[in-house]
C-alpha cells in the first residue's frame, strides 16, 4: 500500500510539474493534464529504454525520471503549483489506493484485462517487447499496462485506474466550466446523470485503457473547441493537445484513429498554421509509430520497412495534411467527415447486412434495454446533439461528437472486419463496442451540461 | 431551458439510469500478485502461465492449433512468463483411456481451465486439464493429448506413460 501511494503520488506530482512548467495553472486542469503528461513521459522513457535494450531498469529508471521532473519545476519557479497541486494529489491518491488496496474493491477481471495484467508483467520485468509482436498484443494497447507495471515487484499498480477515474472527473469539471456560464447546476446535473450510469461507475476499477482515453479525448476536445472559438491556438494549449493526441494513439489500437477525428476541430479552421498543423498531426503519428516500432508489430513487420523508415514514413504520410493544395479540403473536414462516415456506415449495412444483423440487434439490447449498463446516456445522446446542433452557437460540438460516435461504431466493424466479415458485436457490458462508449464518458458529460445551461460561453 | 425542465429532464435521465443498476464494482478478495490472480480465476490463457510457475525447465509438444484440433497456448505467454520450447503438432488421441486411466489422471491433475478452441459445436471453449505425477522434479515434459470430445489434457511424460 505504502509503496503504490508513494510511486503514484510521486508519478501524479512528475506530471503535474510538467505541465506546470508548460504554463498550466488551474487545479481542476493541472491533475487530469498531469496525468496525461506522466503517461507520455512514461511511453516516451520505456521507448527510449527499448532501444538501448536496457528495459530491465525501466521502473529504476522511471523513479530518477520524475523525481528529476519535480526538481527541473522547483528550478523554474513552479515551487508554489506543485505544493497547490501536491495538497490534491495526497488526498486523490490515498482515496484510491484506500478503495483498492484496503477495502479490495474491483471491477470484473477476465478477458482483455487479464491480457492486459500479463502485458504489464511482461513490461514490468523487462521482458523482450518484440514478444508482443502479434494481434493480441496490439489490441491492448500500450500507454495503458505499462502505467500498470509500474506497481510492486509482481504486481500491478492496482489504484492507477481510481486516480484515472477522478483525474476524469476534474476533467469533465474543467471542460464543462469553458463552455457554460452556469457551472454549478450544468455540472452537477451532468455528473448526476454520469455518475447513475452503472457502465461509468464500473469503468473506475476495470483494467482496461477506456478511461485513460476517456481522459485524453475530454482534454483534446475541450483544447481544440476553445481554441476554434478563439480561433487561436497558443503554445500551452498546442502542446496540451498534443500530449492529448500521443496519449489517445498509444493507448488503444484504434487510438490513431480517434486522434485523428479529435484533431480535426482544429486541423480544419483556416487560422491554423501549417507548423501547428504538423505539430498536432506528428504527435500522434510518431507515437503511434514508436509503439508499432517497440512491440516489433506484425503491422510494421508486414511492410518489411526498417522500423525508423516506417514511423518517418508514418509521420510524413501525415504531414500531407498541411500541404497548402489540400486547403480547400481541409476546410471542409467535418462535414466531409460526416458524409464520409455515414456514408460508409450505410454501405456496411447494406453489403454486410447478414453478418451484422446480430450485431444491430445486439447493440439495440446493450443501449436501448439496459444490457450494456449505460442506462439512458447513449438514447438520450443523438436527441441532446440534435439539440445543440440547432443552438446557434453549439454545430461545431454537436458536429464533432457526432463524428466521435459514428466513428466509435465503424472502427468496430473494421476491427472486427481484420478477422473476417465485419461485426458489430454482442450482447452484454463487456461487448468491446459498447466499453468503447467509455472513450467518450467526460464528452458525454459536456454535451448534457451545455445542453442544459442556457447560458453558453461559446461565441462560434 | 428553464431550470424547472432541466431538473425534470436530468431527473428522468437519473431515474432511467437507476433502473439499469446492477453492482457495477464489488469487493474482492483476489490477489495483487498478477500470475497468482491469473491462475486463482483460471482465465482460459493461463496454462502458459501455470507450467512456467511450477517448473524451472521445460518443454510441452502437441498442443496443436485453437483454429484446428488443439487449444489455445499463446506464445506471447510461452515467452513472456518462461520462454521455453513448444511443438505444435496436433494432440495425441488418447479418447481410448481406460476408467482406471481416467481415475489416475484425475487423481494428479493440478490445474483445470477452458481455454480456446474450434471442436465444440457448442461454444467456443474446451476443457483442458494439466497433471503430473508427484516424482516430477524441476524439470517436465508435458504432452497435449484429447481424452474426450472436446476435451483436452496437457499430461506429463512420466504420468503419460502409466495412463497409456
Amino acid at each position: 500500500m505504502i509503496y503504490e501511494f508513494l510511486m503514484l503520488s510521486i508519478t501524479l506530482l512528475a506530471g503535474v510539474s510538467l505541465a506546470a512548467v508548460t504554463g498550466i495553472r488551474q487545479l481542476p486542469l493541472l491533475i487530469p493534464a498531469g496525468v496525461l503528461f506522466a503517461v507520455v513521459l512514461r511511453t516516451a522513457s520505456f521507448s527510449l529504454l527499448n532501444l538501448f535494450d536496457v528495459l530491465s531498469i525501466n521502473i529504476t529508471v522511471w523513479f530518477l525520471l520524475t523525481l528529476l521532473m519535480i526538481v527541473y519545476a522547483v528550478i523554474r519557479g513552479k515551487l508554489f503549483i506543485q505544493l497547490k497541486a501536491l495538497a490534491l494529489i495526497v488526498p486523490i491518491v490515498l482515496v484510491s489506493v484506500v478503495i483498492t488496496r484496503v477495502e479490495r474493491w474491483s471491477s470484473p477481471v477476465y478477458g482483455d484485462p487479464s491480457w492486459i495484467l500479463t502485458m504489464s508483467e511482461m513490461m514490468q520485468s523487462g521482458v523482450d517487447m518484440e514478444t508482443l509482436n502479434g494481434r493480441v498484443s496490439i489490441k491492448r494497447g500500450f500507454a495503458f499496462p505499462l502505467m500498470l507495471s509500474l506497481g510492486p515487484t509482481g504486481e500491478y499498480l492496482s489504484a492507477f485506474p481510481a486516480v484515472l477515474f477522478i483525474s476524469l472527473i476534474f476533467a469533465s469539471y474543467w471542460a464543462i466550466t469553458r463552455f457554460t456560464s452556469r457551472h454549478n447546476l450544468a455540472l452537477l446535473l451532468a455528473l448526476a446523470v454520469m455518475l447513475t450510469t452503472p457502465i461509468v461507475i464500473r469503468s473506475s476499477l476495470y483494467l482496461n485503457g477506456h478511461v485513460l482515453m476517456a481522459l485524453a479525448v475530454v482534454i483534446g476536445l475541450a483544447v481544440g473547441l476553445e481554441a476554434a472559438n478563439e480561433k487561436t491556438l497558443s503554445s500551452q494549449r498546442l502542446i496540451l493537445l498534443m500530449v492529448s493526441l500521443s496519449v489517445i494513439s498509444t493507448t488503444r489500437a484504434e487510438g490513431i484513429a480517434v486522434a485523428a477525428l479529435v484533431a480535426l476541430t482544429v486541423i480544419s479552421a483556416n487560422w491554423i498554421s501549417r507548423k501547428q498543423i504538423m505539430l498536432t498531426v506528428s504527435s500522434a503519428t510518431f507515437s503511434f509509430g514508436i509503439w508499432l516500432s517497440v512491440y516489433n508489430s506484425y503491422i510494421l513487420n508486414s511492410t518489411g520497412i526498417y522500423w525508423v523508415l516506417f514511423v518517418l514514413i508514418l509521420v510524413g504520410l501525415g504531414l500531407l495534411v498541411a500541404a497548402k493544395p489540400l486547403d480547400p479540403i481541409r476546410f471542409r473536414l467535418i462535414p466531409l467527415a460526416i458524409i464520409a462516415e455515414l456514408v460508409v456506415l450505410v454501405a456496411a449495412l447494406v453489403i454486410f447486412r447478414e453478418d451484422l444483423l446480430g450485431g444491430v440487434q445486439a447493440q439495440f439490447e446493450n443501449l436501448v434495454l439496459g444490457e450494456g449498463l449505460w442506462g439512458i446516456v447513449i438514447i438520450a445522446m443523438p436527441i441532446l446533439l440534435g439539440y445543440l446542433y440547432f443552438q446557434k452557437d453549439q454545430k461545431r460540438l454537436a458536429s464533432m461528437v457526432f463524428i466521435l460516435m459514428l466513428g466509435n461504431v465503424i472502427l468496430k466493424m473494421v476491427d472486427g472486419g481484420q478477422f473476417g466479415e465485419p461485426t458489430l458485436g454482442r450482447v452484454g457490458w463487456a461487448d468491446s463496442l459498447n466499453r468503447m462508449w467509455l472513450h467518450l464518458t467526460g464528452v458525454f458529460a459536456m454535451v448534457i451540461a451545455i445542453s442544459f445551461s442556457s447560458k453558453p460561453k461559446i461565441n462560434s | 431551458m428553464s431550470k424547472w425542465l432541466i431538473a425534470a429532464v436530468a431527473a428522468v435521465m437519473v431515474i432511467a439510469n437507476l433502473f439499469s443498476f446492477s453492482a457495477p464494482i464489488t469487493k474482492t478478495s483476489q490477489p495483487f500478485d498478477v500470475t497468482e490472480l491469473l491462475m486463482s480465476q483460471n482465465w482460459q490463457e493461463s496454462a502458459p502461465l501455470f507450467l512456467a510457475e511450477n517448473f524451472a525447465d521445460l518443454e510441452v509438444s502437441n498442443v496443436g492449433s485453437e483454429q484446428e484440433l488443439g487449444f489455445s497456448f499463446q506464445r506471447e505467454l510461452v515467452s513472456g512468463f518462461g520462454d521455453y520450447q513448444v511443438n505444435r503438432d496436433a494432440p495425441l488421441d488418447l479418447t481410448d483411456l481406460s476408467a482406471e486411466s481416467l481415475e489416475l489422471l484425475d487423481e494428479n491433475t493440478k490445474y483445470e481451465l477452458e481455454p480456446f478452441c474450434a471442436i465444440n459445436p457448442e461454444g467456443k471453449y474446451c476443457d483442458l486439464v494439466i497433471a503430473w505425477d508427484e516424482d516430477v522434479g524441476q524439470t517436465a515434459s508435458f504432452i497435449g493429448v484429447l481424452i474426450d470430445d472436446y476435451r483436452f489434457a496437457l499430461i506429463e511424460r512420466e504420468l503419460l506413460e502409466k495412463l497409456s
